[in-house]
């Protein structure tokens, strides 16, 4: 542990330097922009930047990725509290009583309670994930090809029932179909061309930082052009520097918050849309102020604004230990790992000592600068939230191709691009969440190759999987996420259950 | 609303049992043998994965189907008249405007004009089309970004540009 601190002093130590510290304020900055406009995505703005960072080196990337991850959350709450559009998914428990508030004329010191709040959560993370990154990353070097397998399908699993609370089976056909389309390419085992059909392009498989624009980027222009909606923005009247002693008051809640963020965060796929709401939730359920959530409760802020930037460092906790993201941005950022030639997971530790360092370094210093700026910037962004998106959006699709276009420098890039988004728009409209098939996209070559190599290795005998405890706990984790979204396999279990006890 | 979703989910559904049942049929002819001068079990096999996916699907599709019949889903609504009404809603119209738009951009116009070019023309056609604001405005703000665009793609990180 004190070896842990030296070295996150180290990093801290590197990441002091003028480059440092203006890209941490320029990504913050921009993605404060990112999450306050209505239409513009954390996930979206993290998949457009991906592309570039293959231009820069991997501490600067990741400076710059998680510095508009950590910016576009808590930028979100902003429209949610001035318009009562949230910016992001993640600022949608925000709107509930940020809205209410700003109408009462408290704009200012509801904008500044969400900012502090996001501030805190992120700082809360952050401790987190510096505390148990490297215990899970010493855990997970006893995983072989089998929970390596099992832990990419449970991640699937697990982000398909949670993102599909009305239908499961939505969430899962899309992580499966996103595991179909990362089977196209070169078999990495016996070298076969799989689904290529006599095209060159496809012998490397689909290009997967397309696949993330094209899933979160192309649909979202198409939504939000699809109608055009007039905003009205409520003025920010008073300070928005919130009273320090009520946040004092307030500290079991945030702690709570934000334990409920990470937790949420470390569970594959998840993110921040839903810690929010199951952070409301919890606040509003023990609140002494009951009645005024949904009316303008400033708990109800702080639970949804806390969580959602806790989430942040909790979805880098399995993606820096086991590899698996922990949030759909999380999915797209690994594109930025893989770029360098740094592979996320168990031998992370070994291969890159310093990553989880640095990446604790990067969110600590985020954290500062992100209370600086939205406290400062809340006003600006304000009046950038009167901008057209019919001039915002034109120029995200022109960024959604090139971005695609320069990672490889291949015009075919940008077709993939149009067919995968034209694709994720009509699944987003039955009700498909693309979070899983982002997920099956990334685990997919992992599930593959883990899964046949295990196999090989007991010559095609399963038994392994349930005599070593780690698999047998993965496979019933697996058969826990889908029994326990059945509803007519939860009826049978019950019966059983009364009929055996009955005797 | 429930109703509508029932057939859209019988509609997907029944696409869904087709695609995977091609992909299961496509798995299964993949050599199971003899790879790359390798022998192999039928576990190490290339198709082993992809039809287990696609089979899976294919149930979750089939289940899909039967969920929706239950739920009342027809295809009926399958028809002329309600393809030219969907053509003729607003929303449909721009969302067809948008992907005609990024079609021409991605597949005809990038690679046969310098980058810029086609760029500012996609931006121009696409503001002007959706009137984002007054027609000189528009051209100064896609020059504009043109010209950022153009120099952090070509300058900055060096990339050589379509």
């Amino acid at each position: 542990m004190e070896l842990g601190f030296v070295k996150l002093i180290q990093s801290l130590y590197n990441l002091f330097s003028i480059q440092g510290v203006g890209l941490l304020f320029l990504s913050v900055a921009l993605g404060l922009f990112i999450g306050a406009m209505p239409g513009l995505t954390a996930v979206m703005g993290v998949a457009l930047l991906t592309g570039l960072t293959y231009y820069i080196d991997i501490g600067n990337a990741l400076i710059l990725l998680i510095g508009v991850y950590v910016g576009a959350i808590a930028g979100g709450s902003i429209s949610a509290i001035l318009i009562n559009v949230p910016g992001t998914g993640a600022a949608a428990a925000t709107l509930l009583d940020g809205h209410p508030l700003a109408l009462k004329g408290e704009a200012g010191p509801t904008i500044g309670l969400a900012a502090i709040s996001s501030t805190l959560g992120s700082f809360f993370s952050m401790a987190i994930l510096f505390i148990l990154t490297p215990l899970l990353s010493e855990f997970a070097l006893k995983f072989t090809s089998i929970e390596i397998a099992l832990l990419a399908i449970f991640g699937i699993l697990i982000c398909g029932s949670l993102t599909s609370e009305e239908m499961p089976i939505k969430g899962w056909i899309s992580g499966l179909l996103g595991l179909l389309i990362s089977y196209i390419g070169m078999d990495k085992i016996t070298g076969y061309q799989r689904f290529c059909y006599d095209n060159p392009n496809l012998l490397g498989g689909v290009s997967f930082i397309s696949c993330m624009i094209g899933l979160f980027g192309v649909p979202q222009v198409l939504s939000v052009m699809e109608s055009q909606a007039h905003r009205i923005v409520t003025p920010i009247k008073g300070s928005v520097i919130p009273k320090i002693s009520y946040l004092f008051q307030k500290m079991k809640l945030i702690l709570r918050s934000g334990l409920i963020g990470v937790i949420i965060g470390i569970v594959p796929g998840v993110g921040e849309n839903v810690a929010c709401f199951v952070s409301y939730d919890i606040a509003k359920k023990t609140s002494k102020e009951r009645e005024l959530f949904g009316k303008g409760s400033k708990e109800g802020v702080i639970a949804a604004e806390t969580a959602n930037n806790a989430c942040v460092g909790g979805a880098l906790i399995p993606l820096l230990a086991l590899g698996v993201p922990g949030s759909p941005v999380t999915a797209v950022m690994i594109g930025a790992f893989l770029l360098h030639n740094i592979k996320p997971g168990p031998l992370l530790a070994l291969e890159s000592p310093t990553i989880i360092y640095d990446v604790s370094a990067i969110l600590l210093m985020a954290s500062i600068v992100l209370g600086i700026l939205n406290l400062s910037l809340a006003r600006i962004m304000a009046k950038v939230l009167q901008i057209s998106p019919a001039i915002i959006m034109p120029v995200v699709a022109a960024l959604c191709f090139i971005g695609a276009y320069a990672i490889n420098l291949s015009v075919f890039d940008m077709k993939v691009v149009l067919w995968v988004g034209i694709l994720a728009y009509f699944l987003r409209k039955m009700d498909y969440p693309p979070a899983p098939m982002a997920l099956g996209i990334i685990l997919g070559p992992i599930f593959d190759e883990n899964l046949r190599r295990a196999l090989m290795g007991t010559n095609g005998n399963i038994l392994p999987f349930f005599t070593r405890p780690i698999s047998l706990f993965l496979v019933m984790a697996c058969i826990f996420s889908i029994v326990n979204q059945s509803k007519w396999l939860k009826r049978q279990l019950r019966n059983t259950w009364k009929r055996v006890t009955s005797r | 609303m429930e109703g509508k979703k029932s057939n859209y989910d019988l509609f997907f559904g029944i696409l869904l049992s087709l695609f995977s049942l091609y992909i299961l049929i496509e798995s299964w002819r993949m050599p199971t043998e003899k790879v790359g001068g390798y022998y192999t079990a039928f576990y190490s096999a290339p198709g082993f994965l992809p039809f287990l996916t696609s089979g899976v699907l294919l149930v979750m599709g089939l289940y899909l189907v039967l969920h929706s019949l239950k739920k009342g889903g027809t295809l009926r609504w399958i028809s002329w008249s309600n393809f030219f009404w969907l053509i003729q809603e607003r929303r449909t119209q721009r969302v067809l405007l948008i992907l005609a738009l990024c079609g021409l951009y991605a597949f005809w116009g990038i690679g046969k004009a310098p980058y810029w070019l086609v760029t500012f023309i996609f931006l121009v056609i696409f503001m002007f089309l959706f009137k984002a604001t007054q027609w000189w405005k528009i051209l100064a703000i896609t020059a504009g970004c043109v010209v950022v665009l153009y120099l952090l793609f070509a300058r900055v990180f060096e990339i050589p540009l379509p």
